[in-house]
């Protein structure tokens, strides 16, 4: 009997303790997400996937402009299709701009998908720090974002219709991803962006967008290629293709580990075009007598076309045209090097980083004159050529 | 005590870990004052800590059947001891608030920005609050389950962001003078590897006391090699310059992990994993002050003040740090010197005591 009531009494406390526990739950069921106010339906908006921020220097005013996508449409006409639209707003600051933009869209704009900053060529001239400083300081703005500066104001390459007839973040997308094919245009984080532009002693090259039109067509198309240049937080000027190509060869191993390009040079009364991939790069600085650096670049090739016969069956000819590559792919380097050196200097591909990471006595004293001593330090460009494959056909014959 | 309630040297490896590693990598604030010199702040962090839980451990062979609040009260008396106990108490106090504003600025920040702080304390405090309730051998078997999804995920991250370390990060060595190197070292000391003092108190709760010393380094080393790691990659990664400005450096680095093209924004899987172990972090910090509590106040039954304590947590925590900066000037100018009293001075004064007892005897 005693044993019965226990065991009626221990039953009525469990079953209070479950009575507590559920009600617990359901107090905090009021804390999840579900039952939050602060909740936006994906009909509700929209996605920025291309931003551009231009500055007008005598109005003081920021434009700033969003590529937008909406992720769902309702109109019966358009299901499965993404649409898209440019808006742009102005205001004394970016980010007054950037909240105007709310006054004209009846979404809410979500820039955590968005893969491209342009920035206007005036913007990049006078107010780069503060458009640094607004996107790195922003959340949803991700500092894998690729930074572009146009030739022109980034409002109007924004409102261009692609040749592909492709979604125009696509299409720069497909740009980017073609950069690794031709080396002849430059795409940049953000985040080494914001990391270099703060360093006192080198530059930078960022990417240039612009519009391009040839004769054969009608309309302007947008175009990824050269660079621009910067230095001290500042825009200096724009980069050619061939330097840019230079400046790929010479980056980090993460821009020329997938890069191939080609090159067309002289050789025995033809003009000879291969394809070459990088294999091994190293920049070694030194600081003996002065300091130097010295740059070794081993690349693979392959016979893209000659121009006439050339007989590149035989060992002998291969050795020269190997031979003759390397003389071509290190003048070409010597040529830009010097350009960025004496004409532009800016220290783009980041010697001062080397002499710092390598000789830091050494560094202590350079720093305080290498603006002066940057022009002027020798650079030895040593290229070596292995053509290791000829094609499907060795050659068409002797006329 | 009772043997169920005791954690082995195993479990205690993995609750080191987890309390040291919670978000020790949020701010990196050494990484941001040493840079390239910052591993050797925190080989000197974790060779002091290392001294400090060896006296702990020293005190506590010496004294194996007491706890170290009952081997307190043995050494310095009475009153003393109450003295002592409350500057723990205080120091935990200081440390649970500094956790709680550092999780919910960073949510607050970059994940929830709409969500009121005070709101996000009370969920955490909620949170710790249950688990003290719970026990210890409970805390420890979550961190058992926890720990194995901690150390995949930040393994796969280590390992993609290893991809874009392009050239070593230390470098150039020794470029800090001596004075900012021992004020970094002082600052790991202080947090993270200082913040073990707190395990002196649960040191008798291991089942096996000859391993208290060679489990807790365990856990020690792994956090501090943690540590080094996320330094390493974010140097590495998004500069030496961007990693001496940025709010949350890690955070910054991991967004840059990618798989492929597409397979992007992982990291918000790192900040669920980031906020688990910073709760078993103040989860430490809660009980640990119970069992303080209870014995200071002389407190029998103490499942009744569990629930005010978790109040407590809450508004010294909603009160304190209310700027970002105020929690930033706390970390580097007031904390590494005034938590040398816990962290520091007294291990060495308990040690010196056992000693000078034990000739005594």
């Amino acid at each position: 009997m005693l044993r019965n009531e226990k065991k009626e009494v221990s039953c009525i406390a469990m079953m209070r303790m479950n009575t507590v526990k559920i009600i617990l739950s359901i107090c905090l069921l009021t804390c999840t997400a579900g039952c939050s106010a602060d909740v936006t339906e994906i009909s509700d908006i929209a996605l920025v996937t291309a931003t551009g921020i231009d500055y007008d220097k005598k109005t003081k005013k920021y434009t700033f402009t969003s590529y937008c996508l909406l992720p769902t449409t309702t109109s019966t006409a358009n299901t499965g299709k993404l649409s898209d639209w440019v808006v742009s707003a102005s205001g004394s600051s970016i980010l007054d701009a950037a909240k105007k933009l709310r006054s004209q869209v009846g979404k809410t704009l979500i820039w955590q998908h968005n893969k491209f900053i342009i920035i206007g060529e005036g913007a990049a001239r006078y107010s780069f720090y503060e458009i640094m400083d607004f996107m790195i300081r922003n959340r949803q703005i991700r500092i894998t974002s690729f930074l572009f500066v146009s030739k022109g104001r980034a409002v109007n390459l924004l409102h261009m219709n692609t040749e592909t007839e492709d979604l125009l973040s696509n299409d720069l997308l497909g740009k980017v991803r073609n950069e690794k094919d031709w080396g002849r245009s430059i795409s940049q984080s953000i985040q080494n962006i914001a990391n270099w532009n703060t360093d006192p002693y080198r530059g930078f090259v960022a990417g240039k967008i612009s519009k391009s039109r040839h004769s054969f067509k009608s309309k302007d198309a947008l175009s990824l290629s050269g660079g621009s240049v910067f230095n001290h937080g500042k825009w200096v000027g724009w980069l050619d293709e061939q330097d840019v190509l230079v400046v790929h060869l010479l980056s980090d191993k993460s821009k020329w580990k997938n890069l191939t390009f080609s090159e067309s040079f002289p050789f025995h009364d033809s003009n000879v075009t291969l394809h070459f991939k990088l294999d091994k790069q190293s920049i070694q600085c030194r600081d003996t007598d002065g300091p130097t650096v010295d740059i070794h670049l081993s690349l693979t090739s392959t016979v893209g076309e000659i121009e006439h016969y050339l007989s590149v069956d035989k060992l002998d000819t291969i050795i020269q045209l190997e031979h003759a590559a390397s003389t071509f792919l290190e003048n070409k380097i010597k040529h830009s090097l010097s350009h960025f050196q004496k004409d532009l200097n800016v220290d783009v591909i980041g010697f001062s980083d080397l002499f710092y990471q390598h000789y830091p006595k050494e560094w202590a004293a350079l720093k305080h004159k290498w603006s002066d001593i940057y022009p002027t330090i020798p650079v030895q460009a040593h290229v070596t050529v292995k053509i290791d494959k000829l094609g499907l056909n060795q050659y068409l014959g002797d006329h | 005590m009772a043997a169920q309630n005791k954690i082995t040297h195993g479990q205690l490896s993995c609750l080191v870990f987890s309390y040291l590693s919670g978000f020790s990598t949020l701010f990196l604030s050494e990484a941001a004052l040493l840079k390239q010199d910052v591993w050797m702040s925190y080989l000197i962090g974790m060779t002091l800590a290392i001294g400090m839980l060896w006296l702990l451990c020293y005190v506590q062979w010496k004294h194996p059947l007491l706890t170290m609040v009952e081997i307190s009260d043995k050494l310095f008396g009475h009153w003393v001891s109450r003295l002592v106990l409350m500057i723990y108490l205080i120091y935990m106090l200081e440390m649970q608030a500094a956790a709680c504003r550092a999780l919910s600025t960073f949510y607050t920040t970059v994940v929830i920005p709409n969500m009121p702080s005070n709101q996000m304390i009370l969920l955490i405090i909620l949170c710790t609050t249950y688990a003290t309730y719970l026990g210890l051998t409970t805390i420890v078997r979550a961190v058992q389950i926890t720990l194995p999804f901690f150390l995949v995920g930040i393994l796969i991250i280590c390992f993609f962001l290893l991809r874009d370390v392009e050239t070593n990060p230390f470098l150039p060595q020794f470029q800090h003078s001596f004075s900012e190197v021992m004020y970094g070292s002082l600052l790991s000391l202080y947090f993270p590897f200082g913040k073990l003092v707190v395990f002196g108190f649960l040191l008798a709760r291991v089942k096996n006391m000859k391993k208290i010393f060679s489990s807790s380094i365990f856990g020690l080393i792994l956090a501090a090699l943690y540590l080094l790691v996320s330094a390493y990659l974010t140097l590495g990664t998004i500069g030496i310059h961007l990693a001496g400005t940025a709010t949350f450096p890690f955070f910054s680095s991991i967004q840059m992990v990618k798989f492929g093209e597409y397979l992007e924004r992982i990291e918000i899987t790192i900040i669920g994993i980031w906020t688990i172990f910073t709760l078993f972090e103040i989860v430490v910090l809660q009980y640990v002050f119970t069992i303080l509590l209870r014995h200071v106040f002389r407190i029998k039954n103490m499942k009744p003040f569990i629930l005010p304590i978790g109040l407590l947590f809450f508004i010294s925590a909603q009160k304190s740090f209310l700027r970002l900066s105020d929690l930033t000037f706390y970390n580097l100018n007031i904390a590494p010197f005034s938590t040398m009293l816990p962290i520091a001075i007294i291990p060495i004064m308990l040690s010196i005591m056992t000693l000078l007892r034990k000739e005594k005897t």
